[in-house]
């Protein structure tokens, strides 16, 4: 048993303490973040939030196990059915997902009940599935142009799909799957020309927007965006949630207030999410806030490392596609929360309340766990599926 | 696959905004202290202490309006969690259509920004007392909601609401001006709660206190020491006898017109009443937004202050005026008989008299108040041969009645007064195309035509008699808690007539009480005091002829000017006489003598207001 056990758990153990140490960060921040909301709304159970992200954290861990040993043949197989299953959950979610802070980008499974994103499953699946392409186009001293018309193809239905309600989570996808392919060796005079088209896009809707009605969420975004660019100090009620989150952060310090010190739990939005990071700021100082960004740093490191080692394409894509995102994912957050980004609703991977966010970022976790374990094994033993591998994907694709 | 050039340009990007996330979060925690000060203003709360205003008493130092405490409801939108509006509006004493408008309107206020949901802003206003126990049992039921004391005020007296006025809550424009107020504060509208309002607002207070996130009070910020307290508003005397007041209003009840008494030797207002009047006690708090279109939309206009604001033709009152400018113009002599044979005839003109002895001289054409004399006197100022012409005549008649102050406002501490209005030659030259003379506006020598005064005006005409020759600005102020009063009330205003020919003008004036058949105001005699008066019939072309009376008392070292002018109640004689006298007896005796009761008890009981009413419904009916 505990022999299957340490079998199970391999793979890079730098991540796994990056894992750890997030997970406790989040139960800490957790618990300290929704106490007014479980005093509020569970009759004074102050834990509720914190045992609710414990069961998704403990869930996660283990959906990360069992995916980390999925062989990475197994993951490309199936990358397209995932692709197209996700674009379809999207398709749904638009047309009559559930409305919730104005925006409906979650999707209630009938039946259960449970709601959750389907743009963090279709974030993970064109994640794969941009991997796979360009691994099966890669070819010693040749541009992987051919990749290019197939990944831009299925970015832009998934981007398409989700930006009306979620800009950031689009703006991600976007940008990740660009550097993907931009380490893919895709030329970097397609990758401009489709780059000027989609700022074109994005200009045009955003006029459009303005004056027509059909993006409900345009006004959000210009509102944020606006407020952001105004450097006036006037507390206006759309930038007093960035004011209030550099108030945590600032009277943090450098050695922070303490766990369950917060006093900016109280008037920040959502602090328990999209603001966390300014909660881990103000308890733990300038110390607790520098370690969650360099646990993000060292497992982009450590992602790099597996690239670097791994001699089979599509997991080393693979991993640094899904360590791109998730370190984007976080920047994106904590730069919200410390007020160089426009207030955008990315939880911080692992860190933030949220069941959809954690399960998923664990899936994409063990899909790095499994891409490392595949190389760690290679470096003790060069025995299994030693040959490495562009033909053998050609072979499979038929 | 290894790694290529791209891959390591992609992790340093990445690693450069790791450090300058780090830079930035190093600058907020460590360096920039801005960010650190403002954290403060999350868990504290400003709460305003208004201050009381000041209290007002009446001369003899009775309380006249005090202050009472009212609550307002607070709401701190943010903190308002789902509660039972039923009982709520209960509580409150509002239906729940009610609930819902005020909650209308605080989504209203957040979404123009107007308030913070995160700051307490007003949501009810002014619950009693009373109610305000209750709820304070039942509040811990209805998070994001407290109370906050504010003072409105307690008139304990039912009378003098035109002298006090209102206090009411700021408008826009008052802010505006004044960068004291703040929306929500209160502050005087009209009356002496206007004129004093600096004097009587006093000068708010703050508490800082820390509060938790459920709203519950922490104790105050740094030990309270940021605290300020309010200061309580100045107490005013005003000179009103409230007692008299409220004698005058009794009297003048069912009656439309004003009453004026002054102290003559200071100019102080002992009583003002117009009529009709109302409670001032209507005007407070939530009764006010009831009471106030139901005052505004009477046809008696009960807010008028008809004391200052209503201007009236003087009517006979006037000839004293005459008598002494005729007298200081040297064009009458006071010993001179002058035989009236019942009207006024010059060419194209007659100007009835009454029936009287003649002949008559100055005093007792003042005593039976002879038209035809005082053509005659009116006459002789206008077409003296010193002056060119009747135009100049006219100018120096006008300089004259200038220096009692007719024809301008008399600059009183009261809130609003009119000019009232005397004609110059350049409006006659406009109506008479520039052909007129004396005979053309003769009227004006009995009072009647174009010169309009005001009750107050008038009353300072008999004031300066009384002095014989100088008057002092009217004021309500007679003291105010630690400051001196304006030097303006200080200063003796004299008229243009020498004060030895105000002696035969006040012999007249008694004999018109004192003297024989004919007299027109005998009715006036009051046991033991020696009145001067003069009666006055105001022409009015829109109905009955107004009542008027200027008189003062006692004759030597007078204590009491008054002005009465009494609506559509005919001559002077019937009405103001006997209502001007029982007022002077009131004020010098404190009660009246018991042969004079039947003519307390028939002013009392006339009601003019009602005879007018009916005369009027059968002119409808015919
Ligand atoms: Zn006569």
């Amino acid at each position: 048993m505990k022999e299957l056990l340490n079998r199970m758990v391999k793979g890079d153990a730098y991540i796994w303490l990056v894992i750890v140490v997030l997970a406790v960060a989040s139960l800490l921040s957790v618990y300290s973040a929704t106490g007014f909301l479980a005093y509020q709304r569970q009759g004074g159970n102050t834990s509720h939030y914190m045992f609710w992200q414990m069961l998704s954290l403990g869930l996660g861990v283990a959906i990360m196990i069992v995916v980390s040993n999925i062989s990475s043949r197994y993951i490309a197989r199936f990358s397209v059915l995932f692709l197209y299953l996700s674009v379809l959950l999207l398709a749904i979610t638009l047309f009559s997902g559930v409305n919730l802070n104005t925006a409906t980008r979650w999707l209630t499974i009938p039946g259960i009940g449970i709601t959750f994103q389907p743009s963090e499953i279709a974030k993970l699946a064109i994640i794969v599935y941009v991997a796979r392409v360009l691994a099966q186009n890669q070819q010693e001293g040749v541009a992987a142009d051919a990749a290019f018309k197939p990944i831009v193809f299925h970015v832009a239905i998934v981007a398409l799909l989700i930006f009306s309600e979620n800009l950031s989570t689009a703006f991600l996808v976007v940008m990740v799957s660009a550097v993907m392919m931009f380490i893919g060796r895709v030329s970097l005079k397609l990758l401009f020309g489709s780059g000027v088209v989609v700022a074109i896009f994005l200009g045009l809707t955003l006029t459009l927007a303005s004056h027509v009605d059909f993006l409900p969420r345009a006004q959000t975004w210009a509102n944020r965006v606006e407020v952001f660019l105004s450097s006036e100090e006037q507390s206006t009620a759309a930038s007093y949630q960035s004011d209030q989150s550099k108030i945590a952060i600032a009277t943090g310090g450098i050695l922070g207030k303490g766990p369950g010190n917060s006093v900016q739990r109280n008037f920040i939005p959502h602090p328990y999410s999209d603001f966390i990071y300014a909660i881990i700021a103000e308890e733990y100082g300038f110390g607790g806030a520098f370690l969650i960004l360099f646990c993000y740093l060292i497992l982009l490191g450590r992602v790099s490392v597996i690239v670097r080692k791994s001699d089979r394409t599509f997991p080393a894509f693979l991993a640094y596609g899904l360590g791109l995102m998730l370190v984007s994912q976080a920047f994106l957050n904590m730069g919200v929360a410390i007020g160089v980004f426009p207030v955008t609703g990315q939880p911080l991977p692992l860190v933030s309340l949220g069941t959809t966010s954690v399960l998923f970022t664990c899936v994409a976790f063990g899909m790095i766990l499994g891409a490392g374990r595949a190389t760690l094994k290679e470096e003790v033993s060069e025995d299994v599926e030693s040959s490495g591998n562009e033909e053998y994907y050609e072979s499979e694709e038929k | 696959m290894g790694s290529n050039n791209r891959t390591i340009l992609i992790v340093i990007a990445i690693i450069l905004v790791g450090l300058i996330f780090i830079g930035k979060l190093f600058m907020l925690q460590v360096v920039d202290p801005s960010y650190k000060f403002s954290a403060e203003s999350n868990t504290q709360r400003k709460l305003t202490e208004f201050a009381a205003r000041g209290l007002i008493y009446d001369r003899n130092k009775n309380l006249v309006v005090a202050n009472q405490a009212t609550y307002d409801i607070m709401i701190v939108p943010r903190e308002v969690t789902p509660f039972d509006s039923t009982k709520f509006c209960n509580l409150l004493g509002i239906d729940k259509k009610h609930l819902d408008r005020l909650f209308a309107n605080v989504e209203y206020n957040i979404q123009r920004r107007r308030i913070s949901t995160f700051q307490p802003s007003l949501f009810f206003k002014q619950l009693s007392a009373e109610k305000h126990t209750i709820l304070q049992e039942h509040l811990y039921k209805f998070p994001g909601f407290f109370t906050r004391r504010r003072t409105v005020r307690k008139y304990e007296y039912p009378n003098a609401a035109h002298i006090l006025g209102y206090v009411t809550e700021v408008n826009d424009a008052m802010i505006e001006r004044d960068s004291y107020y703040r929306a929500g504060d209160y502050a005087g509208i009209s009356g002496i709660e206007n004129t004093y309002e600096k004097e009587l607002r006093g000068e708010k207070g703050a508490r800082y206190i820390l509060v938790d996130v459920h709203g519950r009070e922490k104790g105050s910020l740094r030990g309270g020491r940021m605290d300020s307290a309010a200061i309580a508003g100045k107490d005013l005397t005003i000179s009103i006898d409230i007692d008299l007041q409220a004698y005058g209003e009794k009297i003048m009840q069912n009656k439309t017109g004003a009453i004026v008494a002054l102290e003559p030797s200071s100019g102080e207002i002992l009583s003002m009443v117009s009529s009709p009047t109302y409670d001032p006690s209507l005007l407070i708090g939530r009764n006010r937004s009831e009471n106030f279109p139901v005052l505004a939309h009477d046809t008696l206009s009960p807010l008028l202050n008809r004391a200052t604001m209503s201007s009236y033709p003087p009517g006979s009152t006037f000839k004293v005026l005459m008598a002494l400018m005729a007298l200081e113009e040297d064009v009458l002599d006071p010993s001179q008989r002058y035989s009236c044979i019942g009207a006024y005839y010059a060419p194209g003109v007659r100007v009835s008299c009454r029936p009287h002895y003649n002949p008559v001289n100055l005093v007792s054409s003042i005593a039976n108040s002879c038209n035809s004399h005082f053509c005659e006197i009116f006459r002789n100022v206008i077409d003296n041969p010193k002056y060119a012409s009747p135009s100049e005549g006219l100018s120096k008649w006008r300089e004259y009645l200038l220096s009692y102050g007719l024809g301008e406002r008399p600059g009183s501490d009261l809130f609003n007064e009119t000019s009232g209005f005397l004609p110059n030659s350049y409006y006659y030259d406009r109506i008479y195309n520039n052909v007129w003379g004396s005979l053309t506006v003769l009227s004006l020598g009995i009072g009647q035509g174009e010169v309009l005064t005001t009750p107050l005006q008038m009353a300072n005409v008999a004031a300066t008699i009384a002095n014989r020759g100088y008057y002092y600005t009217p004021r309500i102020i007679k003291d105010i808690e630690g400051v001196t009063i304006p030097d303006k009330f200080n200063i003796r205003h004299y008229s243009n007539v020498d004060s030895a020919h105000y002696e035969p003008v006040i012999e007249g004036m008694e004999q018109s009480i004192l003297g024989d058949f004919g007299s027109t105001a005998r009715i006036a005699q009051i046991p033991g005091i020696s009145v001067c008066g003069k009666t006055g019939t105001s022409q009015n072309p829109h109905g009955e002829n107004h009542s008027v009376f200027i008189a003062f008392a006692p004759k030597e070292d007078p204590e009491i000017a008054i002005a009465v002018f009494v609506e559509n109640a005919g001559s002077g004689s019937s009405v103001a006489a006997p209502i001007a006298s029982l007022i002077i007896e009131q004020y010098l005796n404190s009660e009246i003598h018991y042969t004079r009761r039947w003519v307390e008890e028939r002013m009392l009981n006339l009601n003019i207001n009602e005879k007018i009413a009916e005369s009027e419904n059968r002119v409808e009916q015919e």
